[in-house]
């Protein structure tokens, strides 16, 4: 960032003064907290130079590892556009940025890298491994899952795991994952019956998965099953945190318990937290007008992701927090924020409950566009469609008159052209509710009765051209 | 040794002393006339940590391995938003930069005449959900601050709403609002940096983005 010299007018400290006081005023206002001056916001300039030497890592209590606390995602690698591929299809795994970004990261200082055989449409584990084998292997930990979840039978799960290694090209795990539970039932089929939890425990014993754990979403009495009953010392969960689903228990058919439940949970019994959607799939990266407000009163050098880390960042148990970081914008302001970390004072906290609060009241639909619910068995493009659906929601949420007029036209007609994000075979008329998408929501989305709901929502605009 | 004494024979102080008079005068005497057109300083380009591609590029990868520097493009830009790089990795190809016009939401011209695919051919529909980068607002260059004048002229502006003004002291009403950029309704097309009353350098700037996002 350009940094020009100080003016004559309000120094910055002053300046931040005022900010802090009035954030603090309005989130009394929302959130009937009390006090007379917000804390000093340490500053986040929105460009400029990325440190790579300042990095915050955590110790592994177990293995004594020095784990990053930014951790790389790789369910959003980059993808090729259809003019770029080169079988004309388009959206195979733009290898070459992908290679950039992971180089970049380790670069500044990343050190834990995260996938799952079934991400990107199964292409991510060999993505990732084409581009961590560039490095020498004790620059990086790498951490996949045992995801069997279609074919939950003890051959088709031994190959996944054989497969993950020859993939990753590694022959030892760093950290290694049951992945996506969240009730007993589907736990005992994909992990009890076909002896995949001893054949883990036997892996681990011999040293090819030097940390075993398991990623959680779902109910409380499953979480409590594992955490006190199952018998298993476990060497981390991955747990779903952020500053909206922290103390919020929203409305989830799948899960019933929030963020600081687990956090606790696992903070009693000394079990490292690793963090999954600290910004629920972006959304938390640009949130409601209210809310962008209220953060850069706080703090106007601040970008707005960099809240959702500080957020996650500063339980002193969490090991790392993962981003599924796409653009290198996004991962140089990640790489930003936690190098160092600054940790979020109390007066930070109560803002971003504030921030939490007003999320409530725009009804987008809790979607971040995990992939988890695809393909759907009759084509429909369900994140697509949200997607799509959550930004026409927050279109109708600006003044017409705001806006240029060519610029209104243009968006409208994109908007309307819904065939372009997502094909009239895709659309939302071609669920017919069988359900089958479900269950495979870790975000618990009625899915079949949203994507009803967007069938009326596009109607209506059709018939209002 | 004699002091010093200028031609006409006063002394150095005497001579600075009338001199400022001569200037507090002046001023006094700019402050009283009428008519008369203010000084206007030019805008100067700002520092970008990474630079403009036009809308239909898709982003610097797929430009600079493209784009041959034939300057078509920024012939015909009739915004003048266009022009040839400097920096030595893309130079004489083109990027974009605001000190004379922003890139406006009816115009796709670039993207018809480029004869070697650096920028493809895109629509109008397509450039409104196209994201070339985000402006970034420089708090001290920002009149508000360095004035404490009212301007929402960058919001004001924005061909697409993504700029509120929020209350440097949400407890007063009346205190002075500065811009707060939406940054996924941003697409980045300039016209706050534009328009921006800063001068040389504007309060608010577009940082581009290396890969084109849509939105």
């Amino acid at each position: 960032m350009n940094s020009s010299p100080q003016s004559d007018g309000l120094d910055r400290r002053q300046f931040l003064n005022k900010l802090g006081g009035g954030a603090l005023a309005f989130s009394a206002f929302l959130a009937a907290c009390k006090g007379k001056q917000a804390a000093q916001a340490p500053s986040h300039k929105p460009a400029g130079d990325v440190p790579t030497d300042r990095m915050t890592y955590r110790i592994n209590p177990k293995t004594g590892d020095k784990v990053s606390l930014l951790g790389y995602g790789a369910m959003r690698l980059p993808r090729l556009s259809k003019e770029h591929s080169p079988s004309g299809k388009g959206n195979e795994i733009d290898q070459e940025e992908t290679n950039r970004l992971i180089d970049y990261a380790i670069a500044h200082g990343v050190n834990y890298f995260d996938t799952s055989p079934r991400y990107c449409e199964g292409l991510s584990e060999a993505a990732l491994g084409i581009a961590l084998s560039r490095h020498p292997r004790d620059k990086f930990f790498v951490s996949t899952k045992l995801s069997n979840q279609t074919e939950p039978s003890q051959e088709a799960s031994l190959a996944i795991y054989r497969r993950s290694m020859e993939l990753l090209k590694v022959d030892t795990f760093d950290y290694y994952m049951i992945h996506a539970v969240g009730d007993f039932a589907t736990y005992k089929k994909r992990y009890l019956d076909n002896g995949m939890l001893d054949f883990m425990l036997k892996e681990r014993e011999a040293g090819r998965i030097r940390n075993l754990g398991w990623s959680f979403h779902g109910k409380k009495e499953f979480f409590d099953y594992m955490m006190f009953e199952s018998g298993v010392k476990w060497d981390f969960v991955l747990i779903q945190l952020n500053y909206f689903d922290w103390d919020i228990t929203q409305d989830k058919g799948r899960s019933n318990v929030d963020a600081r439940y687990q956090y606790e949970v696992l903070e009693k019994l000394k079990v490292p937290a690793l963090i999954m959607e600290p910004l629920l799939g972006g959304r938390l990266a640009s949130p409601n007008h209210v809310a962008q407000a209220l953060m850069k009163q706080t703090n106007p050098d601040a970008s707005f992701a960099s809240w959702a880390f500080r957020f996650a960042g500063s339980f002193p148990d969490v090991l790392t927090v993962l981003s599924g970081m796409s653009y290198m914008e996004h991962l140089q302001d990640n790489l930003r924020t936690y190098s160092p970390l600054v940790p979020l004072s109390d007066k930070e906290q109560q803002m971003l409950v504030g921030v939490a609060k007003t999320m409530l009241e725009f009804k987008n639909i809790n979607c971040t566009n995990c992939q988890y619910c695809m393909p759907c068995p009759y084509g429909v493009n369900i994140p697509g469609l949200f997607m799509h659906y959550n930004k026409c929601l927050n279109e109708g949420n600006f003044p017409s008159q705001a806006q240029d007029q060519n610029y209104r036209q243009a968006r409208q007609a994109f908007l309307l052209g819904m065939d372009r994000s997502v094909p009239k075979l895709r659309q939302a008329n071609h669920c017919i509710g069988c359900g089958k998408c479900v269950p495979a929501c870790p975000q618990g989305i009625a899915i079949p009765r949203e994507l009803r709901k967007i069938d009326q929502f596009v109607e209506q605009l059709k018939r209002n051209r | 040794m004699e002091p010093i004494r200028s031609q006409s024979g006063i002394s150095r102080k005497k001579f600075l002393s009338i001199s400022a008079l001569f200037a507090l005068g002046a001023t006094v005497k700019a402050n009283q006339v009428d008519g008369g057109l203010a000084f206007i300083e030019e805008k100067k380009a700002p520092k970008r940590a990474t630079f403009i591609a036009p809308p239909g590029s898709q982003g610097h990868r797929n430009l600079s391995r493209h784009c041959t520097g034939c300057q078509l493009c920024i012939s015909l830009c009739p915004n003048q938003v266009l022009r040839p790089s400097s920096d030595p990795a893309h130079l004489t190809q083109v990027e974009m930069s605001f000190e004379r016009g922003y890139c406006r939401p009816e115009c796709t011209r670039c993207s018809k005449v480029c004869p070697t695919g650096a920028i493809r051919p895109i629509t109008r529909e397509q450039k409104s959900a196209t994201q070339l980068g985000n402006a970034v607002w420089v708090k001290d260059r920002c009149l508000v601050t360095k004035e404490g004048v009212r301007c929402d002229n960058c919001a004001r502006h924005c061909p697409v709403g993504a700029i509120q003004m929020v209350l440097t002291d949400a407890a007063n009403e009346k205190s002075l609002k500065f811009p707060v950029v939406n940054p996924e309704r941003c697409i980045g097309c300039g016209a706050c940096e534009n328009l921006c009353p800063s001068r040389p350098l504007s309060a608010i700037y577009v940082e581009g983005h290396e890969t084109h996002r849509i939105i």
